[in-house]
């Protein structure tokens, strides 16, 4: 048995950095959609990145012991290390997402900020087109990432395959809802424009987005039956008060919920996108938190 | 093995990667803590330190090639850097069973592509959606 090494900043870096893979790619995919509602969701999900994803570094270098010396891991590339991958990634995926981001900033805000900020580049559609395709890769691994850190550790319940899997599709899930809510919260005159079509187009996309989750996070449970892999992970995860916050929590509220209302008949995706949304980030974090925090008891 | 503690950010990964639980976190130091195995006695044809002050003969050491008695040795075949000579079963010991066999970086491919082929998939099916020009119904 382990000791509780990894606590809640651990999780947050997690899942932020999930979410800012998933807001990247709504940002690239929305810029490919015509009218102002999608421009809305691409310029907040294109801002939510850089800041998502360096929330969740700041968390990462938080829960070092040695916080001054995170600059070491940017010295040594370790190929066999998740840990050392990661770093490599998220510098990279950050400073795609701050450059992509450069682009959406609106022009008055943009040109207040000393010397890059009237940069003429910013104003070409092509090279944020490119920048945009070239980061979703990148965006794609960093989801990826979270899930092989865990997976590739000696931790009974975190060494199960099919994490990767789910670490992306939560990543993605809880990455287009935020960057939805965002643009909602903070764009209140393009609410109308955004819930035509945005909202509509989302639906649409976790019709394949969230059975994908689902089904890896049925995945996810079924391997831990495989004989060989000990009966305390399965233990731990499906049962107790950890049983009723996975299934109810991560698996009802994050995913099955807002599933269910995405292939409804009804208007209720759209008359209470907020809720649906917001269950559905609640769900993607209850899943990291309770995965981080179990696997270490 | 050599552990640089100036080098080491105490992130906690080796605690988590380790299957026999060795590394701890140094309460003083705040870094990693793993033995040496006394590689500088070994080196000079001596015991490890822990094995030569052991006074009830609990700790025996068998220098490589030493041929196998009784006991069982846990992690030979595996090429394990320390190898267990065990009487009772391995669970006994907490040591997990079969040994964890040193397929890191295969293991690991594995994990990657265990996530970026189904997650590329759903990726290209949201791209060619979003490049579609018809309208959601």
């Amino acid at each position: 048995m382990t000791e509780m090494t990894w606590a809640m900043p651990v999780v947050l870096d997690l899942f932020f950095a999930g979410l800012a893979s998933g807001a990247f790619c709504l940002a690239v995919l929305a810029c490919r959609r015509e009218g102002s509602g999608f421009a809305g969701v691409a310029r907040a999900a294109a801002l939510l990145a850089p800041a998502s994803v360096g929330f969740g570094l700041s968390m990462l270098i938080l829960d070092l012991r040695y916080k001054t010396r995170f600059w070491y891991t940017m010295t040594v590339w370790n190929g066999d290390s998740p840990m050392s991958l990661g770093v490599w990634l998220l510098t990279l995926f950050s400073s795609i997402a701050a450059l992509y981001a450069m682009f959406w900033i609106p022009a008055d805000i943009r040109l207040k900020i000393p010397v890059i900020g009237g940069w003429s580049i910013w104003s070409r559609q092509r090279v944020r087109d490119v920048l945009g395709t070239a980061g979703v890769p990148v965006a794609l691994l960093v989801s990826i990432y979270t899930g092989v850190l865990l997976s590739a550790t000696s931790v009974p319940l975190w060494r199960n395959p099919v994490l990767p899997a789910l670490f992306c599709f939560s990543g993605l899930a809880t990455g287009f809802a935020a960057g939805l809510l965002s643009a909602l919260v903070f764009s209140p005159g393009m609410r109308q424009a955004i819930s035509d079509g945005p909202v509509r187009w989302i639906r649409g996309a976790y019709r394949v987005l969230l059975p994908a989750y689902l089904l890896a996070a049925v995945a996810f449970v079924a391997w831990l039956f495989v004989p060989g892999m000990g009966r305390e992970p399965l233990i731990c995860l499906i049962s107790g008060s950890s049983g009723l916050i996975w299934w109810l929590g991560a698996v009802c509220m994050g995913i099955v919920f807002p599933m269910v209302l995405s292939f409804a008949r009804t208007e209720t995706f759209f008359s209470r996108p907020y809720a649906i949304l917001g269950s559905l980030l609640a769900g993607g974090f209850l899943m990291r938190l309770l995965l981080v925090y179990m696997g270490q008891m | 093995m050599e552990h640089r503690r100036e080098r080491c950010i105490g992130c906690g990964y080796c605690i988590q990667s380790c299957p026999f639980h060795v590394p701890l976190v140094s309460p003083a130091q705040h870094t990693m803590r793993k033995c040496s195995f006394c590689i500088q006695r070994i080196d000079h044809g001596k015991k490890p330190a822990c094995v030569a002050k052991c006074p009830s003969g609990a700790l025996t050491y068998y220098p490589p090639g030493d041929a196998t008695d009784s006991l069982t040795a846990y992690g030979m075949t595996e090429r394990l850097h320390m190898v267990y000579k065990l009487s009772r079963k391995p669970a006994e010991y907490q040591l997990p069973d079969p040994v964890p066999r040193n397929t890191m970086t295969g293991g690991q491919i594995w994990k990657w592509l265990g996530g970026l082929i189904p997650g590329a998939l759903v990726l290209a099916w949201l791209w060619k959606k979003a490049c579609s020009r018809e309208d959601e119904s």
